[in-house]
């Protein structure tokens, strides 16, 4: 019988948590703890505290106040699709052989954390949105996206895209915007729920790094064709020279070539701008 | 029957029964079968080598093991049957000098990913972007460009079904980008009358 007990203790818990964490259950396996007497030793006197805790009706209103607030902030973070206007709208913008260029560097820092949910600027990653527009009836544009780049003029060296700057060696700097958004749930709670909201940070964390990694990638700029009337845009990431306060010697550079002839078209942008601090 | 113990055995198999019918779920098996559910529509006028490279077949997301390489090696072949005449298949662009194909269509990896929701039931998505390339015999690029297929559902879904949605979603719409090219049909054309242009010299 007391092996029978045993089982129904610390390997049940163990199973329980493999089972849960398994699917993604996280919370399941402390509310299972908690509401099937199968909890270990070690919580069985914080669980009967607990349930003749529940019995009280402020205890209720406290736990469900907590609930509310650490779901509130445990949503899916969602990023808005980015939309561009036509490639001569933008200032810099030039016409070559009826394909149109148009380029925006972004240098806001509220628009940076609204577009890509996290300071790139901070980071020293300048995200220039490059806009391609096919104005021919008749000839189409290769534009290949190791072609989009950003020259400096001191180096002479064309950078292309550099995303991975962010991605990859900062995904924990990623990661922590999501413990502003759960920090309203990790307040005093009960000894027996602890954990749900540190799992709810956890998870959040990990769901927005995820996210913001995706919308940074899914909105570069990638290989297109571009027939009559077409049109692709995206992003390149450049990285900032470190403590820059000014980009005044380099410039946006695209290359487009037409299939049919085999020409190619340069487009060049002088990029002259302040960065804000 | 001791009642501590009768108590337990029952929440056992209440519990165990929920959990199971939740994993079995997600668990199920999805199909490897190639993709079929293409448009019909009149095809492009050329004979292409679908060319697999060793790249494409190496590429595959190792965290949440979705062998996207072989995925589009699979379903290259059959989607090219799909848009063109005649379709061959060859290995890293080595075309037998029998086979006077008129293109070859070489897709490559360009991008894979798998978000993660908050919470179990919060939503993940599964984005796939492929960069498919046509040229001509000579190497010369006719047309390229990057297909994104997308598909999402809950995180605790089974991901390989959606990154199965994602692959279709992907190759329905690269199906879609390949016929309307503007550029591709003009090359297509032009190979015809060159062909056609050659069969009568010869005649002659």
């Amino acid at each position: 019988m007391a092996n029978q007990k045993a089982f129904g203790n610390e390997q049940l818990m163990t199973l329980t948590k493999v089972f849960c964490q398994t699917c993604h259950f996280d919370s399941v396996y402390i509310l299972a703890a908690l509401f099937t007497d199968t909890a270990s030793d070690k919580c069985r006197q914080t669980t009967q505290t607990f349930k003749t805790a529940m019995k009280k009706p402020r205890t209720i209103l406290f736990l469900a106040t907590c609930l509310i607030l650490s779901g509130a902030g445990c949503s899916t973070m969602h990023v808005a699709p980015i939309t561009s206007g036509s490639a001569d709208s933008y200032v810099e913008h030039e016409q070559i052989d009826g394909l149109v260029v148009g380029v925006r560097p972004m240098t806001d820092k509220a628009e940076v954390k609204e577009t890509f949910k996290i300071d790139l600027l901070d980071k020293g990653l300048l995200p220039i949105l490059v806009v391609a527009e096919n104005k021919s009836p008749t000839v189409s544009f290769i534009i290949p996206r190791e072609k989009v780049g950003v020259l400096d003029n001191a180096t002479g060296i064309t950078s292309a895209s550099q995303r991975k700057k962010v991605t990859s060696s900062s995904g924990e700097v990623m990661a922590n915007t999501g413990a502003v958004l759960v920090g309203l749930g990790g307040y005093a709670l009960p000894l027996a729920v602890i954990g749900m909201p540190l799992e709810f940070t956890g998870m959040q964390k990990q769901s927005n790094a995820s996210i913001i990694e995706f919308n940074l990638a899914d909105n570069e700029f990638y290989t297109h064709t571009l027939g009559p009337g077409d049109k692709a845009q995206g992003f390149i990431y450049y990285q900032l020279p470190k403590d820059a306060a000014a980009l005044s010697n380099c410039h946006v550079v695209a290359e487009a070539k037409n299939p049919a002839t085999g020409e190619t078209t340069a487009f060049d942008f002088p990029l002259n701008i302040n960065l804000p601090k | 029957m001791n009642p501590m113990k009768n108590k337990l055995f029952v929440r056992l198999c209440v519990f165990g029964s929920a959990l199971a019918s939740l994993l079995l779920a997600g668990c199920a098996s999805v199909s490897n079968a190639p993709f079929t559910g293409y448009t019909a529509q009149e095809k492009i006028h050329l004979k292409v080598a679908v060319n697999i490279t060793d790249e494409l077949l190496a590429a595959k997301n190792d965290k949440w093991n979705i062998p996207i390489g072989e995925f589009i090696a699979t379903n290259a072949p059959v989607l090219a049957q799909n848009t063109f005449d005649e379709v061959i298949r060859v290995r890293n662009g080595q075309v037998p000098a029998t086979e006077n194909v008129g293109a070859v269509l070489t897709p490559k990896v360009a991008y894979l990913t798998r978000t993660i929701g908050a919470t179990g039931g919060g939503e993940s998505i599964v984005d796939m972007k492929v960069e498919w390339t046509l040229s001509d015999p000579k190497g010369n690029a006719v047309w390229v460009d990057t297909i994104d297929g997308r598909s999402s559902a809950s995180t605790r879904s089974n991901y390989k079904k959606v990154a199965r949605a994602a692959l279709e979603d992907l190759l329905t719409r690269s199906q879609q980008a390949i016929s309307s090219a503007a550029a591709i049909r003009e090359f297509a054309q032009k190979e015809v009358v060159s062909k056609n242009s050659e069969g009568a010299g010869a005649g002659q």
